[in-house]
């Protein structure tokens, strides 16, 4: 898979908590344009690793290489610079920020380093691809749950990146919002984005993903279609224990 | 337009010592200092949301600095010295400590003045063999005041533009939640350290300029820790979250203190912690908060 259009390499990617090794010996690689799921039972190390691509964490061992740069090890602003943004498994918009702001902000720092009346406009256009076109003046604290997840991504999508991590951005939604989430999402891939997503909503895994990583405790048991890797006995034993697989 | 409003009002206020006595410059002197101090306070704080005791060190440092070069060096040259003196200290101490968050950084920022302070009074006691120092210059209270206005109408322009650039947007983030601001390509340490190094050249040229009023000084004047609490609760007062907020908040309290001064000279002290609660508990926000509050939502 790794091939010429290999947007992300990660070779051996380790990262331990005192004894605990949250992520162990992880290799992968995602090309270009694709969507990949980060599947695992809770406790697996998934967010663990997005934090270790984002730059929140530090990798004790291995290497990440997006573009043929090594951005292991680099502070997060870097990485976001370089073309890597990020949602929360919990949303964290700039609360005192209105919408229009929070997306001002990547596009500020981001890739395009955009500013005034032009950024503006970038901004407005962002928030209208994300459906949140006519709270443009509202603050985060107004907005629905599902709002507030649209925003976070317009200001992801803000820093214009190469790869983008989505950590569990589809829980926690009703089946309709889910329906529009995952067009959303879909309509990212049209744009030349990667997507790297952590989720648990099996239908949209299933709908979105090209492919699927499967982890558990730490390490890569299955990678593959998602059809296949969802009926992998060692899957369903790492998500159900021994007596269902 | 607003420009004009501002040069007129700036003129107006530059005709102040032609117009007050001696006791109404002194007044017009200290309103003028703690208002860049507590603008240049909340340049930093205000955004960050990071609450500095440092002033006083800062402050103390520039007039030590005129104390020690005042008679030798021309005036320019001691305000730049000043200033460099200021900007490496700040940027050490913000390299060092700005990864500090919360009550740590509040606890820091108070010993660091106390620490200037006894360094200083060390050096005094052992290398110059005395505690205080004479400043003689031939530096008029008019001419005082008008440094201190054209410092103040530096601060306000300063903190304009850093208003409408990137920079404050990258500091308001910051303020908001510095996770995400580091995730949105914020160098959030670089952003908090220009910042801490600027408002603090401004606090160093304020104690620079204010020395010569004393004629003498000693560390537990120039240091004195009154002077971060003061400019802290000022700011609060007027409100932090706008450029003019500060200001709204100096003016009432320097007068009250004056008052307070000459009327309960033996009960200062417990008056101003008085006040320091009331302001924290009843007017949070500050003016500026109460006053958009209600404009916004009219009783």
């Amino acid at each position: 898979m790794a091939g010429v259009n290999g947007l992300l390499e990660v070779e051996g990617l380790t990262r331990r908590f005192g004894g605990l090794v949250a992520v162990d010996g992880l290799s992968f690689s995602v090309a270009s344009s694709e969507i990949v799921g980060l599947l695992g039972p809770n406790g697996s190390g998934k967010t663990t690793v997005l934090n270790l691509l984002s730059g929140a964490l530090r990798p004790d061992l291995g290497s990440i290489v997006l573009r043929g740069h090594a951005i292991s090890g680099q502070p997060p602003h870097r990485i976001a610079q370089l073309g890597v943004a990020r949602t929360f498994q919990i949303v964290r918009p700039l609360a005192s920020f209105t919408c229009r702001d929070n997306v001002l902000t990547g596009l500020a720092f981001g890739k395009s380093r955009s500013w005034g009346a032009a950024a503006r406009a970038d901004a407005d256009a962002l928030l209208d691809r994300v459906g949140l076109g006519r709270a443009r003046e509202a603050l985060p604290g107004e907005l629905t749950y599902i709002d507030q997840k649209r925003l976070e991504l317009a200001r992801a999508l803000a820093l214009r990146p190469d790869l983008l991590l989505l950590d569990e951005w589809l829980a926690g939604l009703n089946p309709t919002e889910l329906e529009d989430g995952i067009a959303l999402i879909q309509s990212l891939r049209g744009q030349g984005i990667t997507i790297l997503l952590v989720e648990h909503v099996m239908d949209a895994i299933r709908s979105l993903c090209d492919r699927c990583l499967v982890m558990n405790t730490g390490r890569l048991i299955a990678s593959g279609l998602p059809g296949d890797v969802l009926a992998d006995p060692e899957v369903v034993r790492a998500y159900l224990g021994d007596d269902d697989a | 337009m607003s420009a004009v409003v501002a040069g007129l009002g700036v003129a107006a206020l530059a005709c102040v010592p032609l117009l007050l006595g001696d006791y109404g410059l002194s007044l017009a002197i200290n309103i003028v200092s703690y208002t860049v101090l507590a603008t240049a306070w909340s340049l930093f704080s205000g955004p960050t949301r990071y609450v500095s005791l440092a002033t006083v060190a800062f402050f103390g440092i520039g007039a030590y600095t005129t104390a020690v070069f005042a008679e030798t060096l021309a005036w320019p040259l001691v305000l730049l010295i000043a200033a460099a003196i200021s900007i490496s200290v700040a940027g050490i101490v913000g390299l060092s400590t700005l990864r500090l968050s919360g009550v740590y950084f509040v606890i820091f920022t108070l010993g660091l003045a106390e620490l200037v302070r006894q360094l200083v009074t060390w050096y005094e006691v052992n290398k110059t063999r005395t505690l205080g120092r004479y400043v003689f210059t031939d530096i008029t209270a008019a001419q005082i005041y008008w440094q201190l206005l054209a410092l103040a109408v530096l601060v306000f322009a300063v903190g304009f533009l850093i208003g409408r650039s990137r920079l404050g947007l990258a500091l308001r983030a910051i303020g908001d939640d510095e996770t995400v601001a580091r995730h949105s390509g914020i160098d959030a340490t670089r952003a908090k350290v220009a910042l801490f190094v600027l408002s603090t050249v401004f606090m160093t040229l304020t104690g620079a300029i204010m020395a010569p009023r004393w004629t003498y000084i000693d560390p537990a004047i120039a240091f004195n820790p009154v002077i971060s609490f003061t400019v802290l609760i000022m700011a609060l007062l007027g409100g932090v979250h706008r450029l003019y907020g500060p200001v709204m908040g100096v003016v009432p309290l320097a007068l009250l203190f004056e008052f307070l001064l000459a009327r309960f000279p033996n009960h200062f002290s417990i008056m101003v912690g008085v006040v320091f609660i009331l302001v924290v508990y009843a007017i949070p926000r500050g003016i500026v908060g109460l006053v958009e509050r209600t404009v916004r939502w009219p009783a």
